[in-house]
């Protein structure tokens, strides 16, 4: 087709950066947005499902259009700040939190044999490192804003990202003395080929790891039981207080893409990449490849913040003091160790002797099994619990009949 | 200059610089620095340092500045129309576009000598990357770890330091305390 193969050859004709400006904004940002509003939506229906509510269930087949009307009413909003406030600071500070989860998750996440924008070598470096950035825009909020819970918040997430910043670090660590890069690409590559060759299933400090970077990165994109920096019941709203309307929402959408960014660099570098657990798809070649190794990656993501939802909605905020306390006195001497641990078990263990074979397989066992008792326990709780809208007729019949009584 | 990266990431680098030294609140010259150091970032990131440049994120912009600004927000007080700054006088002024001026020339110079048999940043490999931050790491637990103990002592003494300012002088508690 001539018309193509015309816009093939100017496409070819752009320079870099225009190319990129144009792959952002027809790609990345609608990707991004998409992420954002879908994510939401889930948030919300696993709220209500986790709580025996409904949830969203108005705007659209199954509320699906909620978040969009949402975003609609927050872009009709008044754009207020605050008399005294810092003006210049407080209109800067959205575009500082958004921006780098923007710049992580379009420019150096792989999705699949290449990333999407620019070949970055050094993702599990960079991308702590842009979002480590994002503290800052949410400092200036809160010192802008010229409110005390502002503040407080900043000052609270200050404390505990700086302070998280180290188990996470040192838990990536971990997967990178593994692993021998800082590609997140040639990491997901080393890892192909089945469960039992993914960093998880390593050795038990790598499990270790694991475990601590999931927590640490619960705590760097400030959610529960994280979310001291907005705690509503102590803090209104922390240094979100006083935004309102599109400003109010940079903050969420970089929320939820963070969520995204550190999901992706937990399956790239800790749960094998685009690899399924048989090994399959690194057996596939061409488009089917990479539309499969694609699939596999959001798959992965989508668990991985579907639990961190879960892990909000079930356990209860604790108080800053105790957030730090973990972080200092517990997780990091934890990680500490662990690192130390994986660098004498590389030391002293062939890799590809027999020990680290039967290390793998055991491990590899015991993530299959715990597995199979999660599935199992979500079908039979499918299968013999009722459903909220049963629950919520029953408790309405009972209340009824208390009155009649 | 075969490379327009460098030389944006130079000048934003200085605007940052500027932007420090003509700012009338702290915390806004905190903002200026975060700046400075993102295109100090950018510098590393167009002559194809990449590890160096997330680097220079993670521990200046993303730990040293936020430090800078907890502690702008521990010192002062919540209104942030307190932290102002003097302007600067005119001699400091045309002392710092001198050396701006000189920075500038010096940078310009020294990258184009970097790049003057390649104008484009080389397209590095996985592998590439990855073997050259193992001399940094040898040298840095080898022959340089000497000087990489000192600047950690020096950064710990900045935390004592940080810390000794902010404690509330013990005299006025006392005759605070006093009936």
């Amino acid at each position: 087709m001539p018309g193509i193969e015309l816009i093939l050859q100017q496409w070819e004709r752009l320079p870099p950066v225009g190319r990129t400006a144009i792959l952002v904004m027809a790609v990345v940002l609608p990707l991004a947005g998409g992420w954002a509003l879908g994510a939401i939506y889930v948030e919300r229906r696993l709220a209500a499902f986790l709580q025996s509510r409904l949830g969203p269930n108005r705007v659209g087949p199954h509320g699906l259009l909620q978040s969009l009307a949402d975003g609609i009413k927050l872009m009709g909003k008044e754009d207020l700040c605050p008399a005294q406030a810092d003006r210049w600071l407080f209109r800067l500070a959205p575009y500082l939190a958004f921006v780098p989860v923007f710049v992580a998750l379009g420019a150096v996440v792989p999705f699949a044999g290449g990333s999407l924008l620019r070949a970055m070598h050094t993702g599990a470096v960079w991308i702590p490192a842009v979002l480590a950035v994002e503290v800052m825009g949410v400092l200036l909020a809160g010192w802008g804003s010229n409110n005390k819970w502002s503040v407080y918040g900043a000052m609270r997430e200050a404390c505990q990202m700086i302070s998280y910043e180290l188990p996470l670090g040192l838990s990536v660590l971990v997967a990178l003395l593994w692993l021998g890069t800082v590609d997140l690409t040639e990491a997901s590559t080393r890892q192909s080929g089945g469960l039992w060759n993914w960093t998880v299933c390593a050795s038990p400090w790598a499990t270790g790891a694991f475990a601590m970077y999931f927590v640490a990165s619960l705590a760097s994109n400030k959610r529960a039981p994280f979310d001291l920096p907005e705690a509503d019941s102590e803090l209104v709203g922390g240094y979100h207080t006083e935004y309102s309307g599109i400003r109010f929402s940079f903050f969420y959408f970089a929320e939820y893409l963070g969520m995204w960014a550190v999901s992706a660099v937990m399956v790239s570098l800790f749960l094998g990449g685009w690899d399924d657990p048989l090994g399959l798809a690194s057996r596939l070649t061409g488009l089917t490849a990479a539309i499969a190794q694609v699939g596999i990656f959001a798959v992965k993501i989508i668990l991985l913040v579907v639990v961190q939802m879960w892990v909000r909605w079930s356990l209860p905020r604790p108080r800053i003091d105790q957030v730090l306390y973990v972080c200092l006195k517990v997780m990091l001497p934890l990680s500490v160790t662990l690192l130390v641990l994986q660098a004498v078990w590389q030391a002293v263990i062939p890799r590809h002797g027999l020990a680290q074979r039967g290390v793998e397989a055991v491990l590899c066992a015991v993530w299959l099994f715990a597995g199979a008792i999660v599935f199992g326990w979500v079908c039979w709780a499918k299968l013999t619990g009722r459903r909220a809208s049963q629950r919520l007729s029953e408790a309405a019949a009972i209340s009824e009949g208390a009155g009649v009584a | 200059m075969g490379n327009p990266s460098v030389l944006v990431a130079i000048v934003i680098t200085l605007i940052g610089g500027l932007g420090v030294l003509l700012a009338g609140r702290l915390v806004r010259a905190a903002v200026w620095l975060f700046v400075a150091l993102v295109g100090i970032a950018g510098l590393l990131l167009a002559t194809g340092l990449q590890f160096l440049a997330g680097m220079q994120l993670l521990i200046y912009s993303g730990g040293t500045l936020v430090l800078v600004v907890f502690g702008i927000m521990l010192t002062t007080q919540v209104n942030p129309a307190v932290g102002k700054v003097k302007r600067v006088g005119p001699v400091i002024w045309a002392g710092a576009t001198v050396l701006a001026l000189v920075v500038a020339v010096a940078l310009i110079a020294g990258t184009a000598e970097l790049r003057a048999d390649n104008a484009d940043v080389p397209a590095q490999t996985a592998t590439e990357v990855d073997s050259a931050i193992l001399p940094l790491g040898q040298w840095l637990m080898g022959p340089g770890v000497v000087v990489f103990e000192w600047t950690s002592l020096l950064l710990v003494l900045a935390m004592v330091g940080a810390a000794a300012m902010v404690r509330p002088p013990e005299l006025a508690m006392t005759e605070a305390v006093k009936p």
